[in-house]
This record gives structure tokens, C-alpha cells and sequence, in this order.
């Protein structure tokens, strides 16, 4: 199996390292961002009633300006690294060895493709899981570093943008343009599929998780003090005896308020951020589980296709 | 005869419409050293693709060394060693690396074999499969077949991309290998002349059919060549086809029976055929049936 993982990084090197050179780098640059912002504590200064920087703050806002800039677009470029992972190591996989022939070659030696198959997805697999948790941790400790005053462990603050998610992500993705890959034999057709299943797969996901779970978890916040802290699903008007009504359902109950404005509190339907843990987690169980789906597909489909 | 490589009423169409092949019956002996010849087109990669389990009849059935590929792919895949038509080596890796893939692929693939063979056509084991000619391509793919120590060998047209010194090397390896280990060979290709040197018996394919199988000896004593077009000198069922010479004259292939003249009062512009001649006598028959039957097919 060493072998095999070495050949197979051999054979993807030029996107194994491209990847590997990436990760190093955004660590590399987010290692050297937090750790500005945490030992200069520029993030917690705050400016007097005038708007004038505290003392100890005067000579850091040059530089803080910039810090602060690269901070939030490595944030930005976080959701990102799924898709551009994912397709890079996943596409070629399966689809350039039909694409170039050398699928035959490999399948005319090895009596078994699906050992072929095992032995190509898992290396990449690892790299892909490894690199993208890496991104996913960097992204909390970014974020970490400019929200000071909140447990991001206990917050829907960068939802999607950070930690495990960014792993299972770009695992799914992967998995998508491994499989795609190996029903159409073809590299650029399966990087343009992929990008738009992979995408809709992740944002069905997330759609389903609101749709089916989500709602036996939301709370009533009247409190209307909206905060990215906690995930907001919807709002409501609520009534006298403290039934919630959508708008088209107020309407009907009193249309009056077509003319007059909604005399009724509006509250928010809201996930609190205490149950970040338990809605990242079911979610990453989920696009993991739709991974090793399209990964048996990819295997399938590679026992029974021709080599191209 | 035991056969290495049957094909029983054999058929192949793709997408619903063509058919590559249909009704082909054939055995390939085992120990021979079989050449597989036919126009482009006429299904001699299909039927060689088939015997590795790479398409499946649509009808019909094979057998690659007792066994079908269509149920067992495993089993016809360990019985072959297979060379592609175009080299499918991997551009960057190193034809070390190319041995070391094959032995985690393949049990009992014999790397010391395999680097043998590539060593001694003076390949460099260190050059990556970019940096090979197409012959030397071939070799390394060949090299990687006979390091399977499988007792069949498929090759689908090694030799198309490889210039006359590469071929005879190339040709040279597989029949000391072959003959050597006493194992089976069926090598598709277009060049005649070497498939003289090389093989043994001899498959013409054309426009989906078997037109001809038999040895090399068998095909060179039954047939003839005279001068002109087929006069009603020739009875009807001893003409094979009719194709012009390299000049231009008209040619007419026909069979007979070894030794005997044609017809049997002989004829003056009569001579042995080529094994070139046969060939192309059988693939001019194949077209001319082929025509005949579009023709009745429209009517």
C-alpha cells in the first residue's frame, strides 16, 4: 500500500503539491496575522467619544489596517478552498486516467479495479481531508483573533466558513468530481460538472438540514437584538396569545393590517449559538455520508465502464 | 487443437445501430503466435478488447484461456497480458516506477522480467515514459505485459506508430518470449511483411466478419494469384477477390487446393500469392460482399 500511495502521489503530484503549497501558506500567513493581533491586542482598541484611538493603540494602526484587510479576505477565501481542492485533486482522479488511456495500461494489469480505484482515492482522500481540516482550523483561529469577546464554539459566527465543515466540504466536493470523473472519462467536463453538483449538493445539505431539523431547534427570540451569534432562520408575528403568524397568515387573520401596519410584536425564529456543535456536527455526518455515497458510485461505475 | 482464445458466434454494436462485429467463430491455438488482420475499422481492437473483458458481447461468446470475460473479467484479466494500441504509459513516471505500479496491480507481475526485457533494448529505467520515443513506448509496454508471466498475450496494433528498425526489435522480443515460455500471442497490425516473420497463423477481419483463419503455410499453399480480372476461366467459387497491383494491373486472388493448378488445366499467368496478396485478395472480398449486401439491403 506504501507503494501504491507514493505512485499515486506521483502520478497527482503537480496537484498534491499545488494544494500542499496553498494550505502551507495560508498557515504560514495566518500563523503570523493571529499571532499580531493577539500579542498586540489591536482588535480591542477602542475609540474614545471623539473617535480617537486610544494611546497604546496610535502607532499600531498602520500596520493593524493591514493585518485586520488580510485577516478578513483569508476569512472570505475560506468557503472557497472546498471547491477549489476538491476539484483539483477529485476531478483528475479518475477522469484524466480514462482521458489519457493510462486506465488501460491499469486496468490490464490489475485483476481487481477496484483495487486500482482504492489505491488512487484514498491517498488524495487523506491529502484532501487533511489539508482542508487545516484550512478549517485556521479559519477559527482568524476568526478567533478579530472576535475576541465571543466562544466560537458556542456561535454560528462563520457558519460554513470554518472548522470541520470546511473538511467534510471539500471531501464531498472531492467526491463528487472523483465520481463524475469516472462516468464521463473526460477532465475539463468533469471540473465544470463537479463545480455545479458539488455546489448544489452542499447547498441542498444545508437547505435540508434547515428544512427538516432545524425547525424542532429554533427558538422565539422577542428580544429582536439580532446577533451573529445565534442562526436566524426566520421571523414571525406574534399574536395576542402568543401564536406565531407569518405575514400571509396575519393577513388572513386580520386584514386590517393591510391598511393600518402590524400592530403585533415581530420576533425572530432563531437556533442559539449553544447548539453550533450539534447543527456543525449533523451536518458534517451528512455531506460525509453523501461523500462515501459517491464514492461507491465512482467505484461502481468504474467496475463496469470501459477504460476509455 | 486447444485453443487460448475462442470466439463463438461473437457480436458487438455500439450505441444500437453499428455493428463492429457479428457472427465471428474463431479459435486461436494455444502456443501460436496469431496475427489479427483487417482494414481499419473491421473490429480487431473490439474483438481484442473483448477477449480482456474491456466490452461486452452483445452477443454471442468468448473464451480467454477457458474462461468468459463477460462473467469472470477477474480471471480473463489475470490470464492476459495486454499491450494497447496507443502506449498508455503514465508521462511522468519513470519506467521503474511503471514496474513498481505494475507489481502493486498485479501478483506475481515479476519486476526482475519486466526490467530485463527494458534494459536490454538500452531504455534507460530511470527515463520517465515522457521522455521515450514511440518505440521505445511499445517496448516499455510490451516489457510491462511479458512481467505479467500471463500465457496469452493481446496486442492491438503495437507496431502502427513504430518505424521498421523499432518493429523488428519489438517483434523480435515478443517471439522469443513467447516462444520461450511456449505461451500464446495475438498481435493485430497492419504490417504484412513482419506478421510474416512473426506469427504463425493468421485472422483476417473484415467489415465485421472472419474472412480468413488459418496458418501461415495454409494460407500461402491454398491460393494463387493470376494476372487480370477473374475471366470465366476461373470457376466462380475459386475466386477470392479481385485488387489491383502496386502498378495499377488488375490481380485476382483465388483457392485452391495445395499443388493443385487452377483451373485444373492450369492457367499461363498464374503464380504463388504473397502472403500481402492474401491478404488484401480477402479484405477486396470482404468490401465487394459488404457492398453487395448494403446493395440488397436497399433494394
Amino acid at each position: 500500500m506504501l507503494s501504491a500511495t507514493r505512485l499515486t502521489y506521483r502520478i497527482n503530484r503537480f496537484e498534491i503539491v499545488a494544494i500542499g503549497v496553498a494550505t502551507l501558506l495560508s498557515v504560514v500567513v495566518s500563523a503570523a496575522v493571529v499571532a499580531w493581533l493577539t500579542q498586540s491586542g489591536y482588535t480591542t482598541c477602542r475609540g474614545d467619544e471623539f473617535g480617537n484611538p486610544e494611546p497604546r493603540c496610535l502607532n499600531m494602526s498602520a500596520i493593524g489596517g493591514w493585518v485586520l484587510k488580510i485577516d478578513r479576505v483569508s476569512l472570505s477565501l475560506v468557503p472557497v478552498f472546498p471547491f477549489i481542492a476538491g476539484l483539483v485533486l477529485g476531478a483528475p482522479l479518475v477522469a484524466r486516467e480514462i482521458d489519457r488511456g493510462t486506465a488501460r495500461l491499469a486496468w490490464s494489469l490489475s485483476p481487481s479495479r477496484l483495487r486500482w480505484y482504492v489505491h488512487r482515492v484514498a491517498p488524495v482522500l487523506v491529502v484532501l481531508g487533511a489539508t482542508a481540516m487545516v484550512i478549517g482550523v485556521v479559519a477559527d483561529r482568524l476568526l478567533a483573533a478579530v472576535i475576541t469577546d465571543e466562544d466560537l464554539a458556542n456561535s454560528f459566527m462563520g457558519f460554513h466558513g470554518r472548522g470541520v465543515l470546511i473538511a467534510t466540504g471539500t471531501l464531498l466536493i472531492g467526491s463528487t468530481a472523483i465520481a463524475v470523473g469516472a462516468v464521463l472519462g473526460r477532465t475539463m467536463q468533469t471540473l465544470l460538472l463537479s463545480l455545479v453538483l458539488g455546489g448544489l449538493l452542499l447547498t441542498a445539505v444545508s437547505e435540508v438540514d434547515q428544512r427538516l431539523f432545524m425547525p424542532n431547534e429554533t427558538v422565539v427570540d422577542a428580544s429582536n437584538n439580532y446577533s451573529d451569534r445565534n442562526l436566524y432562520i426566520d421571523s414571525r408575528f406574534q399574536l395576542p396569545d402568543g401564536t406565531l403568524a407569518t405575514w400571509d397568515q396575519l393577513v388572513a387573520i386580520d386584514p386590517s393590517v393591510m391598511e393600518n401596519g402590524p400592530n403585533y410584536p415581530n420576533v425572530s425564529l432563531i437556533i442559539p449559538g449553544e447548539r453550533y456543535r450539534a447543527v456543525e456536527g449533523r451536518e458534517a455526518l451528512a455531506e460525509l455520508g453523501i461523500a462515501a455515497l459517491l464514492l461507491v458510485a465512482g467505484a461502481v461505475v468504474v467496475l463496469r465502464r470501459r477504460p476509455g | 487443437m486447444v485453443a487460448a482464445l475462442e470466439a463463438h458466434g461473437f457480436g458487438k454494436r455500439y450505441r444500437r445501430r453499428t455493428w463492429a462485429l457479428r457472427g465471428v467463430d474463431l479459435a486461436v491455438p494455444d502456443g501460436s503466435i496469431t496475427a489479427l488482420v483487417g482494414p481499419n475499422g473491421s473490429g480487431k481492437s473490439t474483438l481484442i478488447r473483448s477477449w480482456i473483458g474491456f466490452e461486452r458481447p452483445t452477443e454471442g461468446s468468448l473464451l480467454t484461456g477457458g474462461v468468459d470475460p463477460r462473467r469472470d473479467r477477474k480471471g480473463a484479466v489475470t490470464r492476459v497480458g495486454y499491450v494497447p494500441q496507443s502506449p498508455s504509459l503514465y508521462s511522468g513516471l519513470t519506467i521503474t516506477e511503471h514496474i513498481a505500479l505494475a507489481v502493486t496491480l498485479r501478483e506475481g507481475f515479476d519486476p526482475e522480467l519486466a526490467a530485463g526485457y527494458v534494459e536490454r533494448l538500452s531504455i534507460p529505467l530511470t527515463a520517465t515514459a515522457g521522455e521515450l520515443s514511440g518505440g521505445e513506448q511499445a517496448q516499455v509496454g510490451l516489457a510491462l505485459a511479458l512481467g505479467t508471466r500471463a500465457r496469452i498475450l493481446l496486442l492491438d496494433e503495437p507496431l502502427a506508430s513504430l518505424d521498421p528498425l523499432a518493429r523488428r526489435e519489438f517483434l523480435h522480443v515478443l517471439v522469443e518470449a513467447v516462444r520461450a515460455a511456449g505461451h500464446t500471442a495475438l498481435l493485430s497490425s497492419h504490417v504484412i511483411t513482419d506478421i510474416e516473420q512473426a506469427c504463425d497463423r493468421l485472422i483476417v477481419l473484415g467489415k465485421g466478419h472472419t474472412l480468413l483463419d488459418l496458418s501461415i503455410a495454409e494460407a500461402l499453399a491454398h491460393h494463387r494469384v493470376v494476372d487480370g480480372s477473374a475471366g470465366p476461366a476461373i470457376p466462380a467459387e475459386r475466386v477470392v477477390g479481385s485488387f489491383p497491383s502496386p502498378g495499377g494491373e488488375p490481380l485476382t486472388l483465388v483457392k485452391v487446393r495445395p499443388a493443385e493448378p487452377i483451373p485444373p488445366e492450369g492457367l499461363p499467368d498464374e503464380r504463388p500469392a504473397t502472403l500481402e496478396e492474401v491478404v488484401i485478395g480477402h479484405m477486396a472480398a470482404g468490401r465487394v460482399r459488404r457492398a453487395a449486401t448494403r446493395t440488397e439491403a436497399a433494394a
